[in-house]
């Protein structure tokens, strides 16, 4: 048993040093890429293959199997299922509030999680917010990001699907303190992950179905969520800019006819009057 | 051409479809401020989707109801951005009643998963440059959804009049999501490409909301 935790341990400390070693690996690449591409995504190509691979997944193994997991429950099952493994979170979102000086929040997950974990029977049920106890979940990446690390390119990848290089070690951060399951990990990670894909299955599906372009939608919505949460959906802070380029009526008004510079105007000679 | 000129050309057909849909529905109030805006264009919204009436009556609805709410043409417009210049003055027309019918039928979906019972409007805030946001939650109970509504002002003194011209979902701007994804779709298919595009998803998605509705209706 001893002899199980320290092998997982050190696979996991193992898995965080790869993560660092890919990201130091990805980062210089970003320089040499062309500039035809969004500048959130110069990796486009690369993520673009990953993404295909991850369809692929989904297609024949994960949607599948939470069909499969559909079929012999029901939506409260799947809830409460989807409530246990949150629970099991509960260190990381310690961890990230903490990191973040969010002391009341932390308090609050602490107090969410013996609540949960007891009354609620480890976790499959909620009566914390039930009592008003609202969740205040973070992630370790999200505290990067409070720490104002940038995410870096966006980045797809395998079987994980939308990250960037701050969250990608964000994420094997979480790991380093998620409870030990020893042998079954494995299994137990697939579980979480097929439990998710059928409580979601009809918007993923819809998603897949309705959106233009599926791998930019997912993109530019994970950007954006993502961003949305660092600041906690206060984006008070932000700069300006950002909403200039959103919002400017500049992108089709006066300026875009009238200044010969514009990049806009180049390519099409009907803008020249 | 002057550019205010082509800007007037381009609202006059959404001028005109404005007072078709909200005719007879003339605001109470001279000048709503945003938060009065968005109440009554939740309130109106959600008679809209809760009518008494088969899937496309209540559709119709929900698209009056946003229309007299939401600029179409300026979303249409900063949707496509860059792009919008290169479509000719009826392609700018079928986009934007294309694009207007496909966000009318992105909101139902929206509407149709989160419970419309309660909407609370939580923040406002000013963003400069006319526009203002205001902050709502849906559904109080555990999660709330996070809806921003950004509004700009059109017109001065009595004439003026906030209107929608983005709906942020989760922190996920729907205009900055549809750009990107019609940026794709622009280079790959062009103008009339695009406009086809919208189109056809719009026949998809309003296909499986009727079902989906007709089921619910038993």
């Amino acid at each position: 048993m001893n002899h199980t935790t320290v092998h997982t341990t050190s696979r996991r400390w193992a898995s965080l040093a790869s993560a660092l070693v890919l990201v130091g690996l990805l980062l210089p690449a970003c320089a040499s890429t062309s500039g035809d591409t969004s500048p959130e995504d110069p990796w486009e190509d690369f993520n673009r293959g990953i993404w295909w691979f991850n369809m692929q997944v989904d297609e024949y193994a994960l949607e599948p199997t939470a069909k499969g997991w559909t079929a012999i429950t029901n939506e409260p099952v799947r809830e409460s299922v989807g409530r246990f493994f949150t629970n099991l979170k509960f260190p990381a979102s310690f961890v990230s509030n903490l990191l973040q000086a969010k002391f009341a929040d932390t308090g609050t997950e602490t107090a969410r999680f013996v609540i949960n974990t007891t009354v609620g029977i480890l976790g499959f049920f909620d009566p914390a917010t039930d009592w008003g106890i609202e969740a205040k979940r973070e992630d370790i990446g999200e505290a990067f990001g409070a720490w104002g690390i940038g995410t870096g390119p966006y980045l797809v990848v395998p079987f994980l699907g939308p990250s960037d290089p701050r969250d990608l070690v964000g994420v094997v951060a979480d790991d380093l303190v998620y409870p030990d399951f020893y042998s079954e990990e494995i299994l137990v990670r697939a579980f979480d992950v097929v439990n998710d894909r059928a409580l979601d299955m009809q918007r993923i599906n819809d998603w897949k179905e309705e959106a233009f372009d599926f791998y930019i939608f997912v993109r530019d919505a994970y950007l954006q969520n993502r961003e949305a949460k660092v600041d906690d959906f206060e984006d008070e802070d932000d700069d300006p800019g950002t909403d200039a380029d959103l919002y400017g009526d500049e992108l089709y008004g006066d300026d875009l006819y009238g200044d010969p510079d514009d990049e806009g105007l180049q390519d099409d000679p009907e803008g020249r009057e | 051409m002057k550019p205010t000129h082509t800007l007037r050309l381009a609202l006059l057909p959404l001028l005109a479809l404005c007072a078709a849909a909200t005719a007879g529905a003339v605001p109470a109030t001279p000048d709503p401020g945003p938060r009065e805006t968005i109440r009554a264009a939740t309130d109106d919204v959600v008679a809209a989707l809760r009518a008494e009436l088969p899937y496309a009556d209540r559709l119709a609805g929900v698209e009056a109801a946003l229309t007299a709410h939401v600029d179409f043409n300026t979303v249409s417009k900063l949707v496509l951005a860059r792009n919008w210049k290169k479509l000719d003055e009826a392609q700018q027309r079928a986009f934007e009643i294309a694009f207007r019918r496909h966000l009318v039928l992105t909101y139902w979906k929206n509407a149709a998963e989160a419970s419309f019972d309660e909407i609370e409007i939580t923040k406002d805030r000013d963003e400069g440059r006319g526009d203002w946001t205001v902050k709502t939650e849906v559904g109080l109970t555990g999660a709330p959804l996070l809806m921003d509504y950004r509004l700009r002002k059109f017109g001065e003194g009595d004439g003026a009049d906030w209107r929608i011209i983005d709906i942020i979902i989760e922190g996920v701007s729907m205009v900055s999501n549809f750009r990107s994804q019609f940026q794709e779709v622009f280079g790959n298919s062009g103008a009339q490409g695009l406009i086809d595009a919208v189109i056809e998803k719009n026949q998809l998605m309003s296909e499986k909301q009727r079902l989906a509705a007709d089921e619910e209706d038993g």
